[in-house]
């Protein structure tokens, strides 16, 4: 499957989930970082997922303040969002961008939190410890 | 399963799970107060549910894709946040009215108070999500939701007037002695009963986690057309039974019990257990629903793994907001607020945030790179866009209204 | 730099006015092989931002009427594309460009000339 000559950000991208290899979902694309090189016009890439990314997308104190939630959560001040290189994209399809990699490989900490603090104290999980 | 017996069960399921503690309460009230005269809002809100229902279910066929995942792709971060915090305030809510209506069932069945009930069932609602089957949960409780066809056994065991009720409903006019302010705040709650939400929330992803294709689409339509329909039919039964039995003598239902008093009338002790057998499905099953939507809604706007087919440690955010909603709704409701109280007022209050849910829907809907020609064909345009009007004049009518009557007195 | 900093961004024209908000940025594949590499073509903006959010900038919405007849008359007549390279300054969220809004091709006109 090979990836558009042209694509829109918002049409094809922003907001989009985002699914490893094995179609579980990774976050969603709440931003894209650019770079400029060489005078040439910016390009992708990175994709950007999580609060840090999200927080300037909302914008306002409620943006700011998601992102100082986001950083306290990592209990680092100057964190910059999760980033998936944009290499790593393999497909675009409506509402989803398709990446190579396994999310069991960059699990999301909110998610390995909620699991080891919430989910596994509580019998019948389902979970091998 | 033989196809037939399949779709079968599946409207049988439907019309129980049509009907959860929403339809009981403002069923039975407004029959209590206002005869059939509000019967025409049923109708309205079927139409409505349906519609939407299968254009969420088309989308979640076609594109893999639930509501809030179009919510989050087609509002945005913003407004989708916004749509996201009313859609979960309002299904909190509505997960302690449901429990308070399980609750007040085994009340009834029991003497107990219903305060002392509400832990248990808060942990029974958390033990079939965390560890039983949901697919044959779902059967079990739609199929036992089936006893509230005593209503209808009621009905006619009271031969009523039947064309005295055909005439009320057919010519709805307000009641000498209520005002119409009063009579237009009912008609929001009922009409938000009938299309709370939850229920697209729930039924779209539902859709996506079982992998429905166009085949399974097809019965999903037979159990919408046909299931729908029936539990709005059942619901006119039990406003039927009340505006009979209750409205002459000027008895208002404030208790789940008098909701069952026309049943102990008609029908006797047998008839009000099986009734109570119904009730504690229906609210019991709603109960379940909601609790997932309320995982649903917040895992679908940030992207993370959900569904009630997974086990806990594969979806480990959505199970935690499925058991936060939950632990805020049991303690909501053991702050002993009249949960008949409560259920009338969530019903109307989520009549606000319908337009956010429902509009995005009806856009993707529409969208042919996503749906190609799976997208809506102009007379479902037509009739969808009527509801949406019908359901942005409800959201914006609601809150004055409420204000007006004090909130229906 | 992110997306998120040109999204929202005033777009002031050779007129010195601000004509309108970016709200969609469309990129173009860099010949430069494997792995594709895409980089900014068009910068799409408008003075309002719900049709064009709503998707029927695209061409692709066709109902319901009347409310995608409305949003794609608006979309059409006021949602406009301008290229990067016509970008002469970016400061203090505003966009500055080169070309007066009248001159340039509406979002509409640049999507269905791709295909």
């Amino acid at each position: 499957m090979t990836l558009p000559q042209e694509l829109d950000a918002s049409r094809s991208l922003l907001d989009h989930l985002v699914m490893d290899l094995e179609g579980k979902p990774l976050g969603r694309v709440d931003d894209i970082e650019l770079e400029a090189v060489d005078g040439k016009p910016p390009a992708i890439t990175a994709l950007l997922l999580g609060p840090l990314a999200l927080g300037p997308r909302l914008g306002g104190r409620l943006g700011t303040w998601w992102v100082a939630v986001g950083r306290r959560l990592r209990q680092d001040a100057s964190a910059e969002p999760p980033r998936v290189p944009f290499v790593a994209v393999t497909e675009l399809r409506p509402g989803e961008v398709r990446i190579g990699l396994l999310r069991s490989e960059h699990e999301p900490r909110l998610m390995t939190w909620t699991r080891d603090k919430v989910i596994k104290p509580i019998p019948g999980s389902g979970g091998a410890a | 399963m033989s196809r037939l017996l399949s779709i079968t069960l599946g409207v049988l399921t439907a019309i129980g799970g049509f009907l959860d503690i929403g339809e009981l309460v403002t069923g039975s009230l407004t029959g209590a107060r206002f005869g059939l005269s509000l019967a025409w809002v049923v109708v309205l809100g079927v139409v409505a549910i349906m519609l939407y229902a299968e254009m969420s279910a088309r989308i979640a066929a076609v594109t893999g894709r639930a509501v809030f995942d179009v919510v989050r792709e087609r509002l945005g971060p913003r407004a989708g946040l916004a749509n996201l915090t009313a859609s979960f305030l309002v299904n909190v809510i509505t997960l302690a009215a449901e429990i308070g209506g399980v609750a007040l069932a085994l009340q009834l069945a029991s003497d107990v108070s219903y305060l002392l009930w509400v832990p248990l069932v808060a942990v029974l609602v958390w033990v079939v999500l965390w560890r039983l089957p949901y697919g044959a949960m779902e059967k079990v409780y739609g199929l036992l939701g089936l006893a509230l066809l005593v209503f209808v056994v009621a009905l006619v065991k009271l031969h009523p007037d039947w064309g005295g009720l055909w005439h009320q409903a057919s010519h709805p006019r307000v009641p000498t002695g209520e005002g119409h302010p009063t009579w237009w705040y009912y008609a929001i709650a009922l009409f938000g009963a009938a299309i709370t939400p939850y229920e697209v929330f729930f039924f779209s992803s539902g859709a996506v986690e079982e992998g429905w294709s166009r085949k399974e689409l097809i019965d999903a339509r037979a159990n919408v057309v046909v299931g729908f329909p029936l539990g709005g039919a059942l619901t006119i039964a039990l406003m039927a039974i009340a505006a009979v039995v209750l409205q002459p003598r000027g008895i208002q239902v404030d208790h789940l019990s008098q909701a069952g008093l026309p049943v102990a009338v008609a029908v006797g002790k047998v008839g009000v257990a099986v009734m109570l057998v119904g009730f504690f499905a229906a609210t019991f099953g709603a109960a379940m629903e909601v609790a997932l939507s309320s995982g649903y809604t917040i895992a679908q706007y940030f992207g993370w793994s959900w569904g009630k087919l997974m086990r806990p440690v594969q979806a480990p955010r959505f199970y935690t907001v499925c058991l936060l909603s939950l632990v805020v709704a049991t303690g909501l409701i053991l702050t002993t607020i009249d949960p008949v109280k409560l259920t009338e007022y969530v019903v109307v209050l989520s009549a606000v945030a319908f337009p956010l849910t429902y509009f995005p829907i009806l856009i993707v809907a529409n969208d042919r790179a996503y749906l190609g020609d799976a997208a809506n064909p102009r007379w479902m345009n037509a009739l969808a866009t009527v509801m949406l009007v019908v359901i942005l004049a409800a959201s914006l009518a609601a809150i004055p209204l409420m204000i007006a009557t004090k909130a229906g007195l | 730099m992110t997306l998120n900093e040109l999204l929202a961004c005033d777009v002031v024209d050779a007129s010195g006015e601000v004509v309108g908000q970016v709200h969609d940025v469309s990129f173009v594949r860099r010949d430069d092989g494997q792995p594709p590499v895409y980089e900014i073509r068009h910068l799409m903006f408008a003075p309002g931002t719900v049709g064009a959010r709503l998707g029927y900038g695209f061409g692709e919405m066709h109902g319901p009427w009347p409310i995608s007849a409305f949003l794609r008359r608006l979309a059409r007549t006021s949602g406009r594309a301008v290229e990067w390279r016509q970008v002469t300054d970016i400061r203090d969220g505003r966009i500055y460009v080169d070309a007066r809004a009248g001159d340039l091709p509406s979002q509409l006109e640049v999507v269905e000339g791709r295909r």
